[in-house]
């Protein structure tokens, strides 16, 4: 039978279609999640328009939180200590921050912290000229000045001059900015000169309280002349074009911050500009790390744009490996809609919790897809196994039942004992049907088996009949002795049929009932050959082989009544006058093999394998003897008694047949050999 | 005096032969056809020798229980079995009962009255007391002693209880023994059983059997070779 490949298993087979699908299922808890994800992010950017539409309501109408002109001199809050020494080291994390004026003339930082307001101004100066206190004129050397409207709305004149760099001296002067009110130096307000390479720096603090509550101030340089000529060459101021305004402070706005700060959450970050794009307040979300209003500066941004022309946005920035959701919404100046735009809200907020919920879920998936995967293999494992199991056992027990022959081993009168045969599946089904076919099988090959006897007993009556009857007539008539001869005959051949039927049917219980011994099979051969030839002097005999000293476990008799079989069907095909050779060979593993070959006619290829079992010749021509092939399956039942085989293949070195029969040889064979 | 011979045979026409062929040679035969008409008249007058077939009719084991009564009766009475049943379990069961020989059909008729003869003169002989068996008829060789009239056989002074077709093979080696001091071909041996057909293998059997029997008695036995290819031989060291 042929065998498939192990892949062709049952068990195999199961288990590739199964993990097959089994990976799959990760595969869908992937796609799953990407949709959760995309659901959720969709559901964080509704969630985050809603935030942004909310606070913009809150701050529609509040016009005058937004009512600052353009020109406002922005605060930058900061975080370190300033301490005012002319070095701009406390500044470094707002150094990109430098407002540039005059064209670059000068430039200027303002930033607040606690009560004071910290300016730092960086003057391109390529001739600074110093005070001389020998001129009374506050305006006869380079200096600053400050201006600004107290709570009841005059203005201060300050100027900042120095006589060499270091602390710088500070007068409140008259309106012509020439001389001094009081002569004091406003101690007040702390600053200091430093001299650079391209010209002075000077850094000053004054208390934020003079600013309040109309935050109005203005910053000029004024260079002078030269030191013979000391008046004032340039002015050049923070305001523009009207000497007289004052520039408007922008500060955080707090009162923005108070309306926002109870919408606002921890992770993300809210922030309100101005129609100037400015941003006036900005709170939350301090770890999300991107430019976009992460302090009061100008927004450029697309999104800012669309939001102050009245859309609502939402857009997703990418920002490195995160995701950042931005919402922006427009202010009003009035709750009615088409109301002029004030200014508008961003949301931010990072979608890192999004994804984080979404890497959780897709570990657990995997997890719990891991484990179904384990289990349903392993079930599927356990089950197949069974399946196979249970076929196996199935095929051994019915195999089991059959010899190679095809003969039941046992006389069962019922099978009903095959496993599973009260399993309700399939395969108890297969069970049942497979042992009711048995069932009717094994009593079939018993009626089969008891035909011979039965036609022994049903035909040698009449056959005794008619041979009495002969005799009879044998005596009656002598006359006719040559008709009742050869009648005489033709009932011999009947019977020896019979008996050859019967003896076939019947050889396996006959030969349980046969004692084996020590025989030496080469003896037995050497003398068989030599009694052979006697027997048959026509024939040319051979044998080939030890003469003594091979022993085998037999029943010589049943040895030779094998031998005997061969020998006729040797003889009967083999061509006059070529000789039939016995061969007795012991290989390396004991087996003892004797061949007989002989000359002749060959059998056809597909007859080799089906010619021991019975009722099958291949004899072409009539030789008188009735043939029906049963001597070789009476010599076939005989070699496996003995636990051999018998074979028969055709010669492949010239035209013939060889039969083989192979013994298991006794253990000290080579033993004996040798002695 | 005439002697009776009782025939047990379901068929009518083998029993017809029989009995013709029987009475042919003066024998008084008496015909049943199945057990209980033989046992009904065997309950009257036992027979000399009784021919019996096993199967009778539906009675599968009739001609069994039959042999089984004779035997109960008279041990000493012939009883041939007559039957198409050649298996040797058959055979073996039925010698175990008592009988004399079983015998397979088709038989030859000449050959049965042969048989028949030398049974009801062996009954006689063994009747007649041990001093009437003829000196004449005892043959020596080594350890075996043989009576061929009385078909008796002793190995080592024990009888060796062989059927006559068994004691018939045995005397074949014998007396090739003794004249050529070659072994006997199977051939021979058939033609020494005197039946009709006889095949090689049933030889083997006998020889078998023959074996076991000597072999009983005495575990060494040794004296029956066989001569591969040809026949067998009795050889005693």
């Amino acid at each position: 039978m042929l065998r498939r490949g192990a892949w062709m298993k049952l068990r195999t087979r199961l288990l590739i279609f199964s993990s097959v699908f089994l990976v799959l299922l990760p595969w869908f808890g992937f796609h799953f999640t990407e949709k959760v994800e995309q659901s959720l992010l969709q559901g964080q950017e509704e969630a985050q328009s809603m935030v942004a539409s909310a606070i913009a309501t809150v701050l529609n109408g509040y016009t005058g939180l937004f009512d600052i002109d353009e020109d406002a001199l922005y605060v930058y809050p900061v975080k370190q200590l300033i301490d005012v020494d002319g070095y701009d080291e406390d500044w470094q994390s707002l150094a990109q921050r430098f407002t540039d004026y005059a064209d670059g003339v000068f430039s200027l930082l303002l930033t607040d912290r606690d009560d004071y307001l910290y300016v730092y101004i960086k003057v391109r100066d390529d001739d600074i000229i110093y005070r001389n206190p020998r001129y009374v004129p506050l305006d006869s050397s380079d200096h600053v000045r400050l201006e600004y409207l107290d709570k009841d709305n005059r203005r201060h004149r300050l100027v900042v001059l120095a006589e060499a760099q270091g602390r710088g001296s500070v007068y409140e002067v008259k309106d012509d900015w020439r001389y001094w009110l009081t002569g004091k130096n406003v101690n007040a307000v702390y600053a200091f000169w430093r001299e650079t390479q391209r010209g002075y720096d000077v850094e000053l603090r004054l208390p934020r309280k003079w600013l309040e509550p109309n935050r109005r101030l203005s910053i000029s340089v004024v260079n002078v002349f030269s030191d013979n000529e000391r008046y004032p060459d340039t002015v050049l101021a923070t305001h523009s074009s009207d000497y007289s305004a004052l520039n408007p402070l922008l500060f955080q706005s707090s009162e923005i911050s108070n309306v926002i700060k109870n919408l606002s959450e921890s992770d993300s970050r809210i922030c309100v500009i101005d129609k100037y794009r400015r941003v006036r307040a900005a709170i939350g979300g301090q770890q999300i790390q991107i430019p976009l209003c992460t302090n009061i500066d100008k927004v450029k941004d697309a999104l800012v744009d669309r939001a102050l022309s009245g859309e609502t946005q939402v857009t997703r920035l990418q920002q490195g490996d995160e995701t950042l959701i931005v919402a922006a919404h427009p202010v009003f100046n009035d709750v009615d809609r088409g109301a002029e735009i004030i200014g508008a809200v961003l949301v931010s907020k990072n979608s890192r919790q999004v994804l984080a919920l979404q890497r959780d879920t897709l570990k657990e998936i995997a997890y719990a897809a891991i484990g179904i995967f384990l289990l349903a293999f392993i079930s599927l494992l356990f089950f197949s196994s069974w399946l196979a199991f249970r076929i196996n056992r199935l095929k051994n027990q019915a195999a089991s039942l059959v010899d190679d022959s095809g003969r039941f081993v046992q006389n069962i009168t019922l099978i009903d004992n095959l496993a599973d045969d009260r399993s309700g599946d399939e395969l108890g089904e297969l069970s049942r049907s497979f042992s009711s076919l048995l069932d009717k099988l094994n009593r079939y090959t018993s009626f089969l088996e008891t035909v011979p006897r039965m036609l022994r007993h049903e035909i040698l009556n009449p056959v005794n009949t008619i041979s009495m009857s002969l005799q009879k007539v044998n005596e009656m008539y002598p006359s006719s002795s040559r008709e009742a001869a050869t009648a005489s005959n033709a009932v011999m051949q009947l019977q020896l049929i019979v008996s050859s039927l019967t003896e076939a049917a019947n050889i396996d219980e006959a030969l349980a009932q046969d004692d084996v011994e020590t025989i030496d099979i080469a003896a037995l051969l050497t003398e068989y050959v030599e009694n052979s030839q006697l027997k048959h002097p026509q024939a040319k005999l051979c044998y080939s082989g030890s003469n003594r000293g091979v022993y085998i476990e037999a029943n010589d008799i049943r040895i030779v009544q094998l031998l005997d079989k061969i020998k006729d069907n040797a003889l009967d095909f083999s061509q006059p006058e070529t000789e039939i050779c016995f061969q007795l060979d012991v290989n390396h593993s004991g087996f003892v093999h004797i061949h007989i070959k002989n000359e002749g006619e060959t059998i056809p290829q597909s007859q080799l394998d089906i010619l021991f079992q019975g009722m099958v010749s291949h004899r072409a021509e009539k030789t008188g003897q009735p043939h029906l092939g049963i001597g070789l399956y009476v010599a076939h039942r005989i070699a496996r008694f003995h636990q051999g085989e018998l074979k028969i293949a055709n010669r492949e070195d010239i035209q013939g047949v060889v039969v083989s029969l192979i013994l298991p040889g006794l253990a000290d064979t080579t033993k004996k050999l040798n002695e | 005096m005439i002697q009776t011979i009782a025939i047990v045979e379901d068929d009518r026409d083998q029993r017809h032969y029989y009995a013709e062929a029987l009475r042919a040679h003066g024998y008084e035969v008496s015909e049943y056809e199945d057990r209980e008409q033989a046992i009904a008249a065997f309950e009257q007058a036992l027979p000399e020798l009784a021919i019996l077939d096993i199967a009778l009719k539906t009675d599968v084991g009739g001609g069994y229980e039959v042999c089984r009564y004779l035997q109960q009766r008279d041990a000493t009475l012939p009883v041939i079995f007559l039957t198409s049943r050649g298996d040797e379990l058959d055979k073996i069961y039925g010698l175990q009962l008592g009988a004399w020989d079983y015998q397979t059909k088709p038989v030859s008729l000449e050959f049965l009255i042969v048989r028949i003869e030398s049974f009801l003169q062996i009954k006689q002989l063994n009747s007649n007391a041990v001093a009437v068996k003829g000196e004449d008829a005892n043959q020596r060789f080594g350890d075996l002693k043989i009576n061929s009239r009385a078909m008796v056989c002793h190995w080592k002074d024990q009888e060796v209880n062989l059927t006559p077709t068994e004691f018939s093979l045995l005397q074949a080696m014998l007396d090739a023994a003794h004249e050529t001091g070659q072994g006997v071909s199977v051939d021979d041996l058939i033609k020494a059983t005197r039946q009709g057909i006889v095949e090689e293998n049933t030889i083997s059997t006998h020889i078998l059997h023959i074996r076991k029997k000597f072999k009983k008695i005495d575990t060494d036995f040794q004296c029956i070779k066989t001569r591969y290819g040809l026949g067998y031989q009795w050889m005693c060291s």
